[in-house]
């Protein structure tokens, strides 16, 4: 399995991505040669230099150091996100396959109403009842987003319940709970880590359109979206301000997205042409 | 099919019904009280009492039910009370409102539609040619762009250095094109993706070895056979994209600052206005969930054997 | 005068792992008669007639020899004249006729579609033909089949169809891969013997099969395929009850035995 994500450019390049990302958002204090919050007037939109590689923002920051500061920010908030919602999703999504009718039933219908709500409205909503906060935020979006990984994991496992092996474990007298945890799970898990791969671009593209709606987080924070709101009103003198913040969202969601889909074709290969 | 379609619209009656309950406890849970804000708006020194009648004469004093019975009959009348935020009827402010951002919706749908079905029918007809790979390569990072920077990059180039569009909007049609353009590219690039691999799956499919046997070209098998059963997936996403872009609209309007009705909602939610945001998320929902079951009709018509599997079981 | 068709030292390597599936093989095909090709399954049978039937995707496979209709190599012949031959004079009939046809294209127009390309009928007439092959190959109620989709008529009504399709275009050679294996033994029959008319009236058939049952019922010549290789040729009724090589023994036994516990058990 290593061998053939090796193997394959695409991953690769992904993984690169993930990595630098992740170590960026690890080490960003010993990266960043100022602090981001650091606010120097007469620094206002000042030209790269030695001490500030990138410039200044409209406050005087450092650019640079806002941007590495940045990708705390989308990892910090989206990998919990992420990691609390794979659990729910198993959960509630194995549960509705292996906990009877009733439940299947009932779980099926809230999944639908969360679902017949698109996952920004949803955020906004919640956002808008709790206020702003980190918490906040991983609420919002988990609130958003949990009926589509219990949907998923139940398609999943429904598929796998009706194969062989799950029948041939039931008849040797495999206990439920066994049968779940020894069986169910780690055969979905494969394609349960590509769905959730692809989610976390989604989640980081998410966040920063919630910070730069102004939902969430407090103005100046120094997260990608929030940067690129900040320098909207500099349009006209200073566009590259706005090139920056997107580029970083848009390089940590394409690795993400690059990696899961390169994920998919090692998994399910073998398509045919005409 | 006529028992099927009725089946299938009253199943949604009690998916909305709890959508509505949802967005109706966000109000009644929301922090701000609307009788305050009001009594406030016309007397910055309003006493208890005052808003004790605001209260009563905007029939906030009843009791959780009531109140949601009351505001679930705006659906019906047209008259959901009025907004905090603007002082205005909520229904004038959607009113104005919504038609912008179907407008806005419905010219990126036409980009989707007009750009992701030629592309996708080129790479599954030439499958690893250099098109390809090329498309391939740029639709997966195409998907990551963010709207907003897609937007303000759209502004920069084309507005602020080449001057063929203004930053600020334009009346008529030429100020929708910069936004949905910006909105539908992320969707465009996920369709191309989906839609290649829907035809290429397809395309192992037997019946196309068939007709390939009985001297069919591959062009007329891709465009008079594949190409019809590899829809319905697309449609499906085609038609849930459609909840999600209202909302993504949102992002567009702060760009290219436009008013409509996801900016509208971003507001009220932002002031604490609960009864207009439930009130337009409510409406959200509605459109979402007819857009699905029109996407499932369409399905149905296009492939009727959907319709004979589901007999079966 | 030579053979309808002709195959001359083909072989056929799947490039990726170059695989030889088809190992220089020889053998012909008269008007009138008819050929089984009998193997296990990965014998290369399936490769062999999907090849004549030009299926096989020239970046995969790389194919050698020749494939000689009525004296031209097919293998040689541009895309167009390739369409021009197959499904018209040269007739394919797939494995599984459940998969066979578009399942959201109603089969009247499916045959429409194929009979437009190689018979030269008047508008007017064309619905007249499909009616009438339709009602040939044994479709009682063949407006009724003309308006369906494929998922409203049975594996058999649907086998019917496919041969419809071949009487309706007058095809000189039917090519079919394992037309009975999807089939339980009733509708085997009937289309055993929708073959045999066909040879009668003078078509060549040549069927790939793993069912002997099949092979013994339609009779003709039968060739024994092995990894890639003819292993003997000769009358169906001869080498089905006095095989020469041990290989054909081996699989005569093994059949026999699968026929007989089919048989206790039903």
């Amino acid at each position: 399995m290593i061998h053939k994500i090796l193997k394959n450019p695409q991953a690769v390049i992904g993984l690169v991505i993930i990595a630098a990302v992740l170590l960026t958002a690890l080490i960003a204090p010993l990266l960043a040669p100022n602090d981001p919050e650091a606010v120097d007037v007469m620094l206002k939109f000042g030209k790269a230099s030695s001490d500030y590689p990138m410039g200044n923002d409209a406050l005087g920051r450092c650019v640079l150091s806002r941007l590495l500061y940045g990708a705390r920010y989308s990892m910090g908030v989206s990998l919990p996100i992420l990691g609390l919602l794979s659990a729910i999703g198993l959960f509630l999504g194995t549960l509705s396959v292996c906990g009877g009718r009733v439940m299947n039933t009932v779980l099926d219908f809230i999944c639908d109403i969360f679902i017949s709500l698109p996952q920004l409205v949803v955020g906004i909503a919640i956002i808008g009842m709790l206020g702003d906060g980190f918490v906040n935020i991983v609420i919002a979006i988990i609130v958003g987003m949990w009926a589509w990984f219990t949907r998923m994991v139940r398609a999943y496992a429904q598929v796998e319940m009706g194969k062989d092996y799950i029948l041939a474990a039931r008849i040797s007298g495999c206990g439920r709970l066994k049968l779940v945890f020894r069986h169910l799970i780690p055969n979905i898990m494969p394609q349960f880590i590509v769905f959730i791969t692809t989610s976390i671009a989604t989640t980081i593209l998410m966040i920063s359109t919630f910070a730069f709606l102004g939902l969430g987080l407090p103005s100046g924070t120094s997260e990608w979206g929030a940067m690129l709101k900040d320098a909207s009103s500099c349009i006209y003198n200073h566009p590259e301000m706005l090139v920056y913040p997107g580029v970083c969202i848009l390089v940590t969601a394409a690795g993400f997205n690059l990696f899961g889909e390169a994920l998919r074709d090692i998994l399910m290969s073998g398509e045919d042409t005409l | 099919m006529k028992r099927y379609i009725i089946k299938r619209a009253i199943s949604f009656i009690p998916v909305l019904i709890g959508v509505s309950i949802l967005c109706f406890l966000l109000i009644a849970f929301s922090g701000k009280d609307p009788a305050e804000v009001i009594a406030r708006h016309g007397d910055m020194n309003a006493t208890p009492e005052l808003i004790e009648q605001v209260r009563v004469e905007m029939g906030l004093d009843g009791s959780l039910p009531e109140r949601y019975l009351k505001w679930i009959s705006g659906f019906f009348t047209g008259d959901f009370g009025l907004s905090i935020t603007s002082y205005r009827l909520i229904s004038e402010d959607i009113a104005e409102y919504f038609p912008i951002t179907a407008g806005l919706v419905g010219m990126s749908l036409l980009w989707t539609l007009v750009l992701s079905i030629p592309f996708a029918l080129l790479c599954a007809r030439f499958k690893n040619s250099i098109f390809d790979h090329l498309t391939r390569g740029i639709t997966i990072f195409g998907m990551c762009i963010p709207t907003f920077w897609l937007g303000f990059m759209l502004l920069i180039v084309l507005a602020v250095q080449m001057n063929w569009f203004t930053v600020l909007p334009e009346p008529g049609i030429k100020g929708y094109i910069l936004p949905s353009l910006a909105l539908s590219i992320p969707t465009i690039c996920g369709i191309i993706r989906l839609f290649r691999s829907s035809l290429l799956s397809e395309l192992s499919c037997d019946y196309v070895r068939y007709a390939k046997a009985r001297g069919l070209s591959s062009t007329r098998i891709l465009l008079c056979h594949v190409f019809r059963n590899a829809l319905p997936p697309i449609v499906t996403v085609f038609c849930q994209y459609l909840g999600t872009l209202i909302v993504g609209s949102a992002v567009m309007e702060a760009v290219f600052s436009i008013e409509g009705i996801g900016s509208y909602l971003i507001s009220a939610v932002l002031s604490a206005d609960s009864t207009s945001a439930a009130t337009c998320i409510v409406i959200i929902a509605v459109v979402f969930i007819a857009a699905n079951f029109v996407g499932d009709m369409i399905n149905r018509f296009l492939c009727p054997w959907i319709a004979g599997e589901h007999n079966d079981t | 005068m030579s053979k309808l068709i002709e195959i001359k030292q083909l072989e056929i390597i799947i490039k990726k792992e170059q695989h030889t599936v088809v190992r220089k093989i020889d053998f012909s095909l008269d008007k009138g008669k008819s050929l089984i090709i009998l193997g296990q399954s990965g014998c290369g049978k399936t490769m062999t007639c999907h090849s004549m039937m030009g299926l096989l995707d020239p970046k995969k496979f790389s194919i050698s020899g020749g494939i000689f209709y009525n004296g031209t190599d097919l293998l040689t012949l541009s895309a167009k004249e390739k369409r021009k031959l197959y499904g018209g004079e040269i007739a394919f009939i797939p494995q599984n006729p459940m998969t066979a046809l578009d399942p959201s294209m109603k089969i009247g127009k499916q045959m429409l579609e194929t009979l437009s390309l190689h018979i030269d009928v008047s508008k007017n007439e064309r619905k007249n033909a499909v009616l009438n092959a339709l009602k040939k190959s044994g479709l009682g109620d063949a407006e009724r089949v003309y308006h369906s989709f494929p998922f409203e008529l049975s594996g058999g009504m649907l086998q019917r169809v496919l041969i419809a399709m071949v009487l309706m275009v007058n095809a000189r050679l039917v090519i079919a891969d394992e037309p009975t294996t999807a089939l339980d033994v009733v509708h085997r029959n009937e289309t055993i013997e929708a073959f045999r008319q066909l040879r009668e009236s003078g078509t060549a058939v040549l069927m790939v099969t793993h069912d002997f049952a099949a092979a013994v019922q339609l009779g003709g010549d039968i060739m024994i395929m092995n990894e890639g290789e003819i292993i003997e040729t000769g009358k169906a009724s001869e080498i089905l009850t006095a095989p020469n090589h041990s290989y054909t023994r081996s699989l005569i036994e093994a059949s026999v035995l699968t026929a007989n516990i089919r048989e206790v058990s039903e």
